[in-house]
């Protein structure tokens, strides 16, 4: 676990500016991926997963305001550099995969150039090298017949084809740190499991960093060395996969946890678990914990103060009153019931 | 075919598909000839009465090709289909959609942004002209109730209401004049997990209380293992492998079902990523591959495989389609 630190982010905030006021998109997160670590970042739909991912990136919008102690690049600052310097970073250092690849491929330009742009754009050689590099990364992600594939348009490749053609366009500069969005969610499930498995050994290869976006709990568990479950904009609950899956210590985790299906443990037409109510509005000043109003174990104190990160051991932490012991207790009088 | 596949009683299944193929012709370029597109093709299916059919596969397999042809919206071009053992295609679409009702994927555009909830779950009782104006509301309220939506939303409209909320309306909407089988296609993939349980329990109850039919579309094998009494697999337009839920998961037999189930990632961190060696996406159904149209990807293909078309063979418990498959 001593590789170097590839990302470092503390504290990091985003509000947005909106007609009712401040949302508060993101608060006080923390994360840090090493050399060859993947970090996943798993929430539901406006948890504020997304709005990290593009915080890190530089590219929120304009009235998304941006505050954090920290957030650096194999030690470099980025919350002090330039839109230039940070768009010699993006792509080259810091590579993005989204989730639909039909959107984030030019329709109108042949795959091989859009792979050797980037390339090229950040100085790493000619279309010489360039063109070498994209038929020597296209080969790591098992497409048969570079040369071929290099001249094609994007709409003359599958779902699955086009992820890998950003996979390696990502893997062009040989950056230090990949971020995902959601990049198997448009895939069939048998695409799914190969594209994850090809983004995982070449992360290896690389030595790459990976912050892995996803609400898929079932990728999560299969590719995370290290888990944070976001809850309206604040991490629940960090741990490795093992610990936040086998011991899930937050409410919310727990209940996230018993809501799916899971094949061979789940009794087919049981009931499954769920999670009352809905996500509570995110705009203006929020007191106690944002998930009181969904929590079975709600009590009192819950509604005052800031709920801090509690910290287990190094690494572990979860946002909740509850004692590690208590919410132990409730998850196997859950899982029993 | 399928026939053993049935219980004793005299009651004919809910719904049964005798050989049901739909092609279509495409034109590929300008000037080229139009040919055909076999989206669907030699389906032999039966459900009972309250039984819950999840018909799974990749995309391009044609599982929404037959879920329309379901619901009356897109004749088949070959065989019929029978509702309580009468032929869907002697009588009108109206006649078929009070028996079959559908759920969509995306509760955000099923739903008709500009008509309130009372609205959009009542259109089908106007379709129908069923019941006078009160009698028609008290209908709503009592559905509303059935799918756990608060009576105070019935003024509302659809973009006031939370994803989970939507596709509560779509079933409503669906239920509401009483249908015997509602097909459901893809109806929790466009929600969040957490959401995703209540619908599905939801499913599950309304079921129970209704005696409904489930035709259940789905590519989530995890739900499907969930929901399903009796499991559909396709592969480009063909009927694979059929049987019980229970079996099909305990012993999957033809090959791209055991693919499938493999690749479903359980939240079972110690796994790590299955190996699947299933290769290349799937091929171009306008020429698709002779023999078996598996045998491409196929681990266990045998020579035979890519001359031979293997028969959908009937061992009284299961349907499988494949050469190996004694």
């Amino acid at each position: 676990m001593a590789a170097p630190v590839v990302l470092e982010v503390e504290n990091l905030s985003v509000d947005i500016a909106v007609p009712a006021g401040i949302l508060h998109a993101v608060s006080n997160l923390s994360l840090k991926v090493r050399q060859g670590e993947t970090v996943c970042i798993v929430g539901e739909s406006g948890c504020g997963k997304s709005i990290t991912a593009l915080a890190i990136m530089n590219l929120l919008p304009r009235k998304a305001k941006l505050t954090a102690d920290t957030v650096s690049l194999e030690g470099r600052d980025l919350l002090s550099i330039k839109e230039s310097e940070f768009s010699s970073l993006r792509g080259n250092r810091i590579g993005m995969i989204f989730q639909d690849p039909m959107t984030s491929l030019n329709p109108v330009f042949r795959i091989g150039d859009q792979l050797e742009e980037v390339y090229i754009q950040h100085g790493k050689g000619g279309r010489k090298e360039a063109r070498e590099r994209a038929e020597f990364l296209l080969e790591k992600v098992g497409i048969v017949a570079p040369t071929e594939r290099l001249s094609q348009y994007p709409h003359q490749l599958s779902g699955g084809l086009r992820q890998r053609m950003m996979i390696a366009m990502t893997l062009m500069c040989d950056p230090a740190l990949i971020i995902a969005d959601e990049p198997t969610t448009a895939l069939d499930v048998t695409m799914q499991a190969q594209t994850l498995n090809l983004l995982r050994s070449l992360q290896k290869e690389f030595n790459t960093g990976l912050v892995l976006i996803t609400h898929d709990l079932g990728v999560v568990a299969r590719m995370a060395d290290q888990v944070i479950v976001m809850y309206a904009g604040r991490a629940v609950e960090t741990g490795t996969a093992v610990e936040v899956f086998e011991k899930p210590t937050h409410p919310y985790t727990q209940g996230l946890i018993n809501c799916i299906p899971v094949p061979g443990r789940t009794k087919p037409g049981a009931r499954l678990g769920s999670i009352r109510g809905i996500v509570p509005a995110l705009v203006g000043d929020i007191e106690g914990c944002m998930f009181r109003n969904r929590c079975d174990y709600v009590s009192d104190k819950c509604y005052n103060g800031q709920i801090e990160l509690n910290e287990i051991s190094n690494g572990r932490a979860y946002r909740c009153l509850l004692s590690p012991e208590e919410s132990q207790r409730n998850q196997e009088l859950e899982g029993a019931a | 075919m399928g026939q053993k596949i049935q219980t004793e009683n005299e009651i004919p299944p809910a719904l049964e598909c005798r050989n049901v193929g739909r092609t279509f012709m495409v034109k590929r370029g300008l000037f080229a000839a139009k040919q055909p597109l076999k989206a669907v093709q030699g389906i032999n299916l039966k459900i009972n009465r309250g039984d819950v059919l999840a018909i799974v596969g990749e995309s391009g397999c044609g599982k929404t090709t037959l879920a329309k042809m379901l619901l009356g919206l897109l004749p088949p071009t070959t065989g019929e289909i029978l509702l309580d053992g009468e032929p869907i295609n002697t009588v009108s679409i109206k006649e078929i959609a009070i028996k079959v009702q559908p759920v969509f994927q995306d509760p955000y555009s099923s739903l008709n942004p500009r008509k309130t909830i009372e609205q959009i779950i009542s259109l089908p009782l106007i379709v129908h002209k069923i019941g006078t104006v009160p009698e028609r509301q008290e209908r709503v309220e009592k559905y509303m109730q059935l799918v756990g939506l608060p009576k105070r939303l019935v003024h509302s409209y659809p973009n006031q209401l939370s994803g989970g909320q939507r596709q509560r309306v779509a079933i409503a909407r669906a239920l509401i004049i009483e249908p015997k089988i509602v097909v459901c296609d893809e109806p929790t993939s466009a929600l969040d997990v957490s959401v995703q349980a209540h619908i599905l329990n939801l499913l599950q109850d309304l079921r129970k209380e209704l005696n409904l039919t489930y035709a259940f579309i789905s590519h989530d094998l995890a739900v499907v293992e969930h929901l399903a009494d009796w499991v559909a697999v396709m592969y480009l337009g063909r009927l694979i492998e059929f049987g019980k839920a229970a079996d099909i998961f305990s012993n999957p037999q033809h090959p791209y079902t055991r693919a499938l189930l493999d690749s479903v990632l359980t939240p079972e961190p110690n796994l790590g990523l299955p190996e699947i060696t299933l290769g290349k996406s799937l091929p171009n159904p306008l020429s698709p591959p002779s023999g078996c149209y598996f045998h491409p990807r196929c681990l266990d293909a045998l020579s035979d495989c890519s001359q031979v078309s293997p028969e959908l063979k009937d061992t009284g418990e299961r349907l499988v389609e494949c050469h190996l498959y004694k």
